[in-house]
């Protein structure tokens, strides 16, 4: 429990999106205010995990107003559900769990309603150039983002799943595990298929850099 | 330790997941060996590479505010416990005789079945001198609670005061009415919508107290006098059952709430979606039409001219998109989204 409270805050740390003054309130705290009806401490909840859960969302769907649609359904559900945690100290992981069944369940509905395509939506890829003069290296990393969303979400669902996870979030394996549900066996193999595709689709692009 | 027992474990080991006495023989191989190293140095070039990864998505404080709006309607609109709101019994029987009952006569044959039964036990319920008899089902005459013959739990007053029971719950005693009600919720046991008595139960809650009806008792917030002289009001020969509900404050808002609040989801997902596929948002506006138009009855007959004309300003967006081809044309798609903004339809509908 220690070592996890420990990995949550330095978790928090690790995001750029963190907000900084939440970081006075423990996360088992907040839980516990949130609980007891405190909307600025779901707010600082928000703060905290909005970020990454967007995240981790949009590296899932793929769809930048569905991401935001995702994130907010899962926010409303871990609002919901927040007297159903029972190890405070895991509320991230929590979170991430609920962004997952949300994400998952979406793809789902859009394979059954006639299985629309994820695909990499260029234009939103383009439009962070917000007109200023771009340097070359910031050209380049929109054009690798353009890449690396495009061979992400040529992977299937568990790895693309696996591989958000470990390489863009940082999780544990016993993180992904609990998030996931799959055993650490088939997450290291799905991990390790994952990064071989990924590095065959980028591969040129590697190349380049290399 | 050697090649082949390092390089199998070096993306563990680049994610920090080997143990301690792993790393450090690791550790050892791999500033000895090359081809090791080289297998690590790619997997952190890769890293570094991803860590560069933008996304084209920000957290704005519209999304907190959006969190924060669907919560707070969430907490508004949250499916009673035990209370059928009057626009979804609207819609259900719309639905069912529109919609369902057109498509499948066999449904429309039992479901008539069910109300000529229920029906007959209603008169038979009315006959002079017949008493309860069998506690627990309302469709097989009812548990409820008759004043001309009160239970003891009825006598008692309060919230703890009889209950009948809406629908297929079990048999129980009169007296443990009130727990099996809230077993037993209305809306929170699915097995019940697809009950031809869920409907006949709702359809009878509104008429006047008489012999022969059922009437509805506000259970939620009545205190333990008002329940009783509710019940004293009724008359001597009253309703053959009375079925108590909880009462929540303008449930038909609150559905009309959910419907906007879904309209706006829909518009939303159609403004993002790939021209090229939008059958979910076709399937789903087919959906929301039949139930816009159903919330427009219901508004029509309350009066309530500010939900009209939401619900018509959603529903040419409702009707556009339902109608558009399985492959339309960009045109088709773009036409709608730029009546959409000039309207400014979804921001309108999450002011509402």
């Amino acid at each position: 429990m220690k070592r996890l409270a420990v990995n949550e805050m330095s978790f928090e740390l690790s995001q750029p999106g963190a907000f900084a003054g939440t970081l006075m309130n423990s996360t088992e705290e907040l839980v516990t205010r949130v609980r007891q009806g405190d909307e600025e401490a779901f707010r600082l909840v928000f703060d905290r995990y909005s970020r990454p859960v967007l995240s981790f969302i949009y590296d899932m769907v793929g769809e930048r107003g569905l991401a935001e649609d995702l994130t907010q359904e899962t926010f409303v559900r871990a609002y919901r559900g927040l007297s159903g945690l029972r190890e405070e100290a895991r509320l991230s992981t929590w979170l991430f769990a609920i962004a997952k069944n949300v994400a998952r369940e979406s793809l789902r509905t859009r394979r059954r309603d006639g299985g629309r395509r994820v695909e990499l939506d260029d234009e939103s890829v383009f439009e962070l150039t917000d007109g200023r003069p771009s340097p070359a290296g910031e050209l380049l990393d929109k054009e690798l983002s353009a890449v690396v969303q495009k061979a992400l979400m040529k992977l299937d669902e568990d790895k693309r799943l696996v591989f958000t996870l470990k390489v863009f979030q940082q999780r544990s394996y016993e993180e992904i595990a609990e998030i996931t549900g799959f055993s650490v066996g088939k997450l290291k193999t799905d991990l390790h298929r994952a990064r071989a595709e990924m590095r065959r689709r980028i591969g040129p692009y590697l190349g380049g850099e290399q | 330790m050697r090649c082949e027992d390092c390089l199998p474990l070096v993306e563990e080991y680049a994610d920090g997941e080997v143990d301690e006495m792993t790393g450090r023989m690791m550790s050892a191989h791999l500033a000895a060996c090359p081809e090791c190293s080289d297998a690590l140095d790619e997997l952190r070039v890769e890293q570094e590479l991803f860590a560069r990864y933008e996304r084209p998505v920000a957290v704005t404080p519209a999304l907190w505010q959006r969190v924060r709006a669907a919560i707070e309607l969430e907490e508004l609109a949250a499916p009673p416990q035990t209370s059928v709101p009057p626009f979804a019994r609207l819609r259900d029987m719309l639905a069912a005789a529109l919609g369902t009952l057109a498509a499948r006569p066999a449904l429309a044959s039992a479901l008539a079945v069910a109300l000529v039964a229920l029906a007959s036990g209603a008169v038979w319920l009315s006959l002079p001198g017949r008493r309860l008899e069998t506690p627990g089902r309302l469709a097989g005459g009812s548990n409820a609670t008759r004043p001309n013959a009160p239970s003891p739990a009825a006598t008692g007053g309060g919230n703890q005061a009889g209950a009948g029971v809406v629908g297929d719950v079990p048999s129980a005693d009169v007296a443990d009415a009130p727990a099996v009600a809230r077993k037993y919720p209305i809306e929170a046991d699915p097995r019940r919508e697809a009950q031809p008595t869920h409907f006949a139960a709702a359809s009878m809650r509104t008429p006047p107290a008489g012999s022969g009806d059922i009437v509805v008792i506000a259970e939620d917030h009545l205190a333990a006098g008002e329940e009783s002289a509710a019940l004293a009001a009724l008359p001597d020969d009253g309703p053959a059952g009375v079925v108590k509900a909880e009462r929540q404050l303008d449930p038909e808002e609150k559905e009309v709430a959910r419907h906007v609040e879904q309209a706006q989801m829909l518009l939303r997902s159609f403004k993002n979606a790939e021209a090229d596929d939008l059958s979910y948002e076709k399937h789903l506006s087919e959906r929301l039409l039949e139930e816009n138009a159903a919330l427009k009855v219901g508004a029509e007959v309350a009066g309530d001219k500010d939900t009209r004309q939401v619900l018509d300003a959603i529903e040419p967006f409702l009707l556009d998109i339902k109608n558009l081809r399985d492959q339309p044309s960009r045109e088709e798609v773009r036409s709608i989204r730029e009546r959409m903004k000039k309207n400014d339809i979804i921001a309108a509908l999450q002011v509402y």
